[in-house]
């Protein structure tokens, strides 16, 4: 037993050499911790930002003034005037997300109480903004023509005043979401390239059967990829946390740091485990490199790091229970934005431990099989 | 989102090919043999890259194929056009794989290299959930350098808007620029690496 632990972790050593070595490597896993999440931040993503807005002003009265001014950065850019003939070509190039067209008489029509017709016109293939700024802009003048007719007639007050308070983040700021997301998705990424990827380099080069020469078994083979490559992870995902999420982003962590990371450990037990499978799977890294995409996208893009779980199909959303990186967004979650402590995200650590567990012992056994064909 | 999910994965896909298969050579050692042989430096690239890029556009086909015939997404506009843009698209990601191997040694760096330097752009800046134009900082700029985004007007624009040729002149001569620029980029990578 002690000798098991003494190999595990001289030869986890060896890994960590063959690491620190490629400078070009641990270049890139820094770039991922730290430049990589710093743009997904900054860059404003979810929210209605700067969004390209052009008013075809066919009335060119007071009120239709005014509701060009209401649009404001740094929700809209400034509206462009535009003339109507142009609406299509503008739309088309994609150089305008939103159009209003205000038609001719509005003003008199409204004032009169003939109920004049505007049109907005949304690009839908802009699918972040479309649906929320379709929102953002019929809020803006409804709040404009209401104020323009309050002056002229008593506008009837709404039966209900509604109160709504933000929880956990106040300004709905996307930075502190994006940010943490990005992580996570960097941890499944790389966890699953590393294992794989030494794998598949031992089997290339041929030294798979050195070691298989010498007085190791696979157990103790696969184990020291995983520890050392999950250590290198953990330290990445420590620091990034900290340094650029907390120190350099400023957003706020509500719970423990430490409690994430030890979920960080689990999770990254079935992504390395993964990660060994593929390595075995695959005979040459080109292979790996596809298989990797074919397991990885979907594990990321599915997980609720970029969309919600809730709004997913119920088939997908039953599926996706069964991937670990659902469980881990959920934690990570719970525990960096709510605060959560051990005895709420309890069960998803259960969850990932058990699914990795099994996953584990499937990559073990495919690799024992795979390395005793080799021999 | 099909249209956008096919210059998704036209970008993955043929970088990570292109990038393992230059770099495969280096660490295995295979590059040496090219060094005796009197193939020069833009004539090995060029050698490696065209069946990327037949690859490229067979995989091009079949996600077409499925785009119209599983998904039942009308392609509305040029076909022309589209299949243009996918042939200098297909050349500009096997050129952006092959610069990011001329600087990589190791096929793991260059796997993970070509994974993160691909998919967060592709994913976050290229306009696939944001438009470009409303990007702010860094991925503004990322978004800008980005093949991909030129590609996504392409392909959303020919596939939903019925767009031609005309409407997207301007987006293939983006691309068309790309392609010598990323092949003089690796060429000059690898040069250094010769000497």
């Amino acid at each position: 037993m002690r000798r098991m632990v003494a190999n595990i972790f001289w030869l986890g050593t060896k890994e960590l050499r063959a690491f620190s070595h490629d400078f070009v490597l641990v270049a890139l896993v820094v770039w991922a911790f730290s430049f990589s999440i710093v743009s997904i931040a900054r860059s404003s993503l979810q929210e209605l930002h700067d969004a390209s807005i052009g008013i075809a002003d066919e009335d060119q009265s007071a009120l239709s003034r005014r509701i060009s001014q209401a649009f404001l950065p740094p929700y809209f850019k400034t509206p462009r005037p535009i003339a109507t003939h142009d609406i299509e070509g503008l739309m088309n190039t994609g150089a305008l997300t939103f159009v209003i067209d205000i038609p001719p008489n509005f003003q008199r029509d409204l004032v009169g109480g003939r109920q004049p017709r505007l049109q907005v016109y949304v690009d839908a293939t802009a699918m972040m903004q479309a649906g929320i700024g379709a929102g953002y802009i019929q809020q803006i003048i409804s709040a404009e023509l209401n104020n323009f007719l309050s002056r002229s007639e008593v506008v009837p007050r709404p039966p209900v005043n509604l109160d709504v308070r933000i929880a956990f983040n106040p300004n709905v700021t996307t930075a502190w979401f994006t940010s943490v997301m990005a992580i996570i998705n960097d941890v499944t990424m790389l966890a699953v390239i590393l294992a794989g990827a030494a794998i598949v380099r031992e089997r290339e080069h041929g030294t798979m059967d050195h070691l298989l020469v010498m007085p190791l078994t696979p157990f103790e083979i696969a184990m020291s990829k995983i520890w050392s490559n999950a250590l290198v992870i953990t330290v990445a995902v420590g620091l990034s946390l900290t340094v650029v999420v907390r120190g350099l982003l400023g957003v706020p962590i509500a719970g423990s740091i430490l409690l994430f990371l030890a979920g960080v450990v689990i999770y990254l037990f079935f992504a390395t485990a993964i990660g060994i499978f593929l390595g075995t799977v695959a005979r040459s890294m080109p292979q790996l490199g596809l298989l990797y995409m074919l397991v990885v996208i979907p594990m990321n893009m599915l997980s609720g790091s970029n969309t919600p779980l809730e709004s997913m199909p119920p088939f997908l959303r039953t599926v996706m229970q069964a991937s670990p990186s659902t469980h881990f967004v959920s934690f990570a979650q719970a525990i960096l934005y709510r605060g959560a402590g051990f005895d709420t995200v309890w069960p998803q650590f259960l969850a990932v431990a058990m699914i990795g567990g099994l996953f584990l012992g499937l990559a073990l056994l495919r690799f024992r099989r795979v390395t005793a064909q080799a021999t | 989102m099909v249209p956008s999910t096919l210059a998704l994965l036209l970008v993955l896909i043929p970088a990570i090919l292109m990038a393992l298969s230059i770099v495969r050579e280096k660490e295995l050692g295979s590059i040496t043999n090219f060094y005796v042989t009197p193939v020069n430096g833009i004539e090995f690239l060029i050698g490696k890259q065209l069946p990327y890029i037949a690859v490229g556009l067979v995989n091009f086909a079949v996600m077409l194929l499925m785009a119209l015939f599983v998904f039942r997404v009308p392609l509305k506009g040029s076909f022309p056009t589209l299949a243009l843009g996918a042939l200098l698209y297909v050349t500009t990601t096997t050129g952006y794989g092959m610069l990011i191997s001329s600087f990589t040694r190791t096929q793991i760096a260059a796997l993970f290299g070509t994974a993160i330097l691909t998919f967060v752009p592709a994913m976050q800046f290229s306009g696939m959930l944001t438009p470009v134009s409303s990007l702010s900082g860094p991925g503004a700029i990322i978004g800008h350098i980005f093949p991909m985004t030129y590609f996504l007007e392409i392909s959303v624009g020919t596939f939903t808007k019925r767009l031609g040729f005309g409407d997207l002149r301007v987006n293939l001569i983006e691309l068309a620029i790309f392609i010598p620029v990323l092949t003089l980029m690796s060429l000059a990578f690898l040069r250094k690496q010769e000497a």
